[in-house]
């Protein structure tokens, strides 16, 4: 089967971000993304737990929006907040869902 | 007096159950319930407390209601205030640092709101139903206050970045699961009124005390990990944490007699002032003050505060109360 080149973009951030990161992608322009709830430890420590686990979030995008997702998740979260994010290269059935 | 209501309060199943559970969690025994319970278990709580305040509100007189409110308005805004200057001068913390704290004790706790009631009605003691509604008025005033004292006075426009997480902290608060539960419930509750709920009193009635049991089980657990964080914010924050809940506690007795509720009313009232969120305030805070370390707000208010008002705070509060009306 054909498969075409996308960008697999994952965020790992603070619960309390759930809402507020969903709008972001979108906004951006990705076309779906799934959310999972994830706990673990990072750089900046532990989970906060009592604020619920933390938000694991992928979407699969063009660079274009992939870069724009990020550049919105720097401006507004990574500097005041947990959050961490990284691309990994994928390859999809049925682009036009990406 | 106060050290027979001291035991009877201790001998509630409610408490022993927390206290065993810190002491269990502390001594490393893994007592965390399921995970999925907790959230179970607070719904349920929630839910049935705003029930229990409709129930109440459907049959009070509306004119009895406004010197409450005004007192609780007024608590809602000194409250925090008062946790500020304490955080500041006696904790020695940064302005946003005291403002986070500030934002948990102007907000109240609903667990130990429900076990000072469960309290009362184990000494058939009465008391104002509608006290529960006063509970949502101070959670809303006490966070927004609290979170604008971190806005250092008249100094320039917050950038948009900072407005956006007010706007979402403001959101998190008012319409977040715990006041949107008690709110449902109260208005549950007064629209059905007391007859009609009946059927429902094996759920929401007959249940609640062996599930704020089960609940308390899980807090002590939680309580217990942040009470090991203690040794790391410094004894500094333990003071903090029991003259807050003093000094908030006495201005709502105050507050309460002022509106000339019942004994009852009174001791409750000054369990809301004396008490600190950490459930609503928490997420609130962390979105509008990420700078703000949590390690102190949340060890302040769960670690030491929650457990103080649990063993000693209410049923002194009863006591002031008693002496007061």
């Amino acid at each position: 089967m054909e498969t075409t080149p996308r960008l697999l973009l994952t965020v790992i951030a603070e619960a309390v971000l759930e809402s507020r990161l969903i709008a972001e992608v979108k906004a951006c322009g990705a076309k779906g993304y799934s959310v999972g709830h994830v706990t673990g430890e990072g750089a900046t420590g532990r989970t906060l737990e009592l604020n619920g686990p933390s938000v694991r979030l992928e979407t699969v995008v063009t660079p274009a929006v992939a870069d724009a997702i990020l550049d919105a998740l720097a401006e507004r979260f990574f500097e005041r907040f947990a959050v961490v994010a990284w691309l990994s290269e994928v390859r999809v059935a049925r682009p036009d869902h990406f | 007096m106060i050290a027979s209501a001291v035991v009877d309060n201790l001998l509630s199943a409610p408490v022993v159950a927390f206290v065993v559970a810190v002491v269990a969690t502390l001594a490393r025994f893994e007592l965390r319930l399921p995970e999925a319970l907790y959230p179970i278990l607070s719904s349920y709580l929630l839910f049935a407390i705003g029930i229990k305040g409709g129930r109440a509100l459907a049959d009070a007189d509306p004119g009895d209601l406004w010197a409450p409110l005004v007192a609780a308005l007024v608590i809602g805004v000194v409250t925090p205030v008062i946790a500020f200057a304490t955080g500041r001068v006696l904790g020695r913390l940064t302005r946003i640092d005291a403002a986070a704290v500030a934002a948990h004790y102007g907000s109240v706790s609903a667990v130990t709101f429900t076990v000072a009631l469960a309290s009362l009605d184990a000494r058939d003691m009465t008391y104002e139903g509608y006290v529960t509604g006063l509970l949502a008025v101070l959670e809303v005033v006490g966070i927004v206050v609290g979170l604008a004292l971190a806005r250092p006075g008249g100094s320039g426009a917050a950038t948009s970045s900072e407005q956006s997480g007010w706007r979402a902290a403001l959101g998190e608060v008012v319409r977040g699961r715990s006041i949107a539960l008690l709110l449902a419930g109260l208005v549950v509750g007064g629209v059905v009124g007391d007859e009609r709920l009946a059927p429902t009193d094996p759920l929401f009635v007959g249940l609640f005390t062996g599930a704020l049991t089960l609940f308390l089980v899980e807090m002590g657990a939680v309580a217990a990990e942040r009470l090991r964080d203690v040794a790391s914010v410094g004894w500094r924050i333990v003071v903090v944490g029991i003259v807050v809940p003093l000094v908030n506690g006495m201005l709502g007795a105050l507050g309460g007699a002022a509106a000339g509720l019942s004994t009852g009313g009174v001791a409750v009232l000054a369990t809301l002032a004396a008490s600190g969120s950490y459930i609503a305030a928490p997420a609130a805070v962390r979105i509008a003050l990420p700078e703000a370390s949590p390690g102190i707000y949340i060890t302040a208010s769960l670690g030491i505060t929650f457990p103080f008002n649990l063993v000693a705070g209410i049923p002194l509060y009863i006591a002031v109360a008693e002496a007061l009306t």
